[in-house]
């Protein structure tokens, strides 16, 4: 091939490389969860791969929480706590608020923060 | 080969350029603690500072969840309410004046003396009931910020035994501005901090945007019907949609109207205000739920100083209008004007 056609070869694979450069990275940050016990990450959760399984977070003081990822989804199924609000508060949401369970202590959020906002303010 | 040699090395540098887009942005540090009964989440903290100052704000919160609290044994309001008198320190002597001079101007809509009322209902022992119009009557009689007496060097009083206070409605707000101020002084130039829902979002973001507040739906879940665009701002929301209980099938939410000693029912979902003032933003979120529509714009003409969402029973939602053109909203919403 003439050098000509190599450059136009390097150009094609530089712009290809940088789109799929930029592609994972910005698809790959917004589908991890973080799960927090007592305000320390405990485990990530990548979202966007198609795995089912449940996974439990428990505190120094025996209190628990079974954490559910389905269908590209993270909720909480199971608590130990009085009032079960993280159970209800359903799967994380895009924009989403935090699951929280205050008793044991546990939030989900995502882990390079919302797309579309800092923080959310409620009650 | 040279050409190609030297195209070889400009794709490689960048395309390592592009890897590190990233850490471009300043870093940031992060922490989660657990005080006043919520998460006290310092989603990011900017400047060489971050760590201490995010340290010494933790310390602070810790100091006021203990002195604050109904439920701590340690807490001065805790002995205050089973005395019925006590000598406050600075702290919460500061949030009691503040509490009394906000009864007089939101006419009564907030008032912290509504210990007895939110004990009848069960709202701190999780025993829930509804009581009798006799059983209220009977603790609307013990409830008024009025029959409360302070000092100025901090003395207070009850008029009555079987009064008490509840600075829920204000604590929050007190522990954003007492955050404000210490990372003030480690010269922190940019956060975004949730006090369990109550937003500190000081100066701008490191881009020099303005912080995204998302308005939490009043629905429970963990959706978001509005954004909020703010710099320097403390943003608080009141709903009775975080904690209430459910009795034959009537729901019955925390923000009893002091005046009438029952969950207040004024047509409001929501309320958030947007306020440099982190004590006045949380307990004016409170009183203009109280208030309802009507009374808490005229308390707004009235005021200065603040801005209000009010997102309302009918699904109406409405802006004041500092805030028009910097509330991101799918549908429409009414400007509210001077």
């Amino acid at each position: 091939m003439s050098t000509k056609r190599w450059i136009l070869v390097f150009f094609v694979i530089l712009l290809f490389c940088t789109a799929l450069i930029f592609l994972l990275q910005t698809g790959s940050e917004s589908q991890i969860a973080a799960v927090y016990s007592d305000g320390q990450i405990v485990r990530t959760v990548d979202l966007s791969r198609p795995d089912a399984y449940d996974f439990p977070v428990v505190t120094q003081e025996g209190g628990e929480n079974i954490i559910r990822v389905e269908n590209s989804a993270i909720f909480v199924v199971s608590a130990s706590c009085a009032d079960k609000l993280c159970i209800h508060q359903g799967p994380l949401s895009p924009t989403g608020a935090p699951i929280v369970c205050l008793p044991n202590r546990l939030v989900i959020r995502w882990q390079s923060g919302n797309a579309g906002v800092d923080a959310i303010s409620g009650g | 080969m040279k050409k190609l040699a030297s195209l070889f090395t400009m794709m490689c540098i960048f395309l390592t350029s592009c890897s590190y887009r990233s850490a471009q942005m300043p870093e940031k540090y992060a922490a989660q603690y657990f005080y006043m009964d919520t998460v006290m989440d310092f989603l990011s903290v900017y400047g060489k500072n971050a760590q201490a100052a995010t340290d010494a704000a933790a310390l602070e919160l810790q100091r006021l969840d203990t002195l604050l609290s109904t439920q701590n044994e340690q807490s001065e309001i805790y002995a205050l309410n089973r005395d019925g008198y006590a000598h406050l320190s600075k702290d919460a002597a500061a949030l009691l004046e503040t509490s009394l001079s906000l009864y007089e101007t939101t006419g009564a809509a907030f008032d912290v003396s509504v210990y007895p009322l939110m004990t009848l209902w069960g709202f701190y022992d999780a025993y829930h009931y509804v009581p009798s119009q006799e059983e209220i009557d009977a603790q609307l009689l013990l409830t008024g910020s009025d029959k409360i007496v302070l000092s100025e060097d901090g003395e207070l009083a009850f008029a009555l035994p079987g009064m008490g206070v509840d600075l829920g409605a204000i604590a929050k707000g007190y522990a954003a501005k007492r955050v404000l101020e210490v990372f003030r002084s480690y010269e922190i130039p940019s956060a975004v901090v949730s006090l369990g829902g109550t937003i500190v979002a000081l100066g701008e973001k490191p881009d020099g945007s303005p912080w995204r507040i998302g308005v939490q739906a009043p629905d429970g879940s963990s959706s978001v019907v509005g954004t909020l665009l703010v710099c320097d701002s403390v943003v608080a929301t009141s709903g009775g949609y975080r904690r209430y209980f459910e009795q034959d099938g009537i729901l019955y939410h925390h923000i009893l109207d002091p005046r009438t000693g029952k969950p207040a029912r004024s047509g409001l979902l929501s309320v958030t205000i947007v306020c440099e003032d982190a004590v006045l933003a949380d307990a004016l979120s409170t009183a203009l739920f109280v208030m309802g529509p009507q009374e808490a714009q005229r308390y707004w003409r009235a005021q200065s100083g603040f801005e209000f969402v009010l997102l309302c029973e009918d699904s109406s939602v409405l802006v004041s209008e500092g805030l028009d053109g910097r509330f991101e909203y799918a549908g429409d919403y009414e400007v509210i004007r001077r």
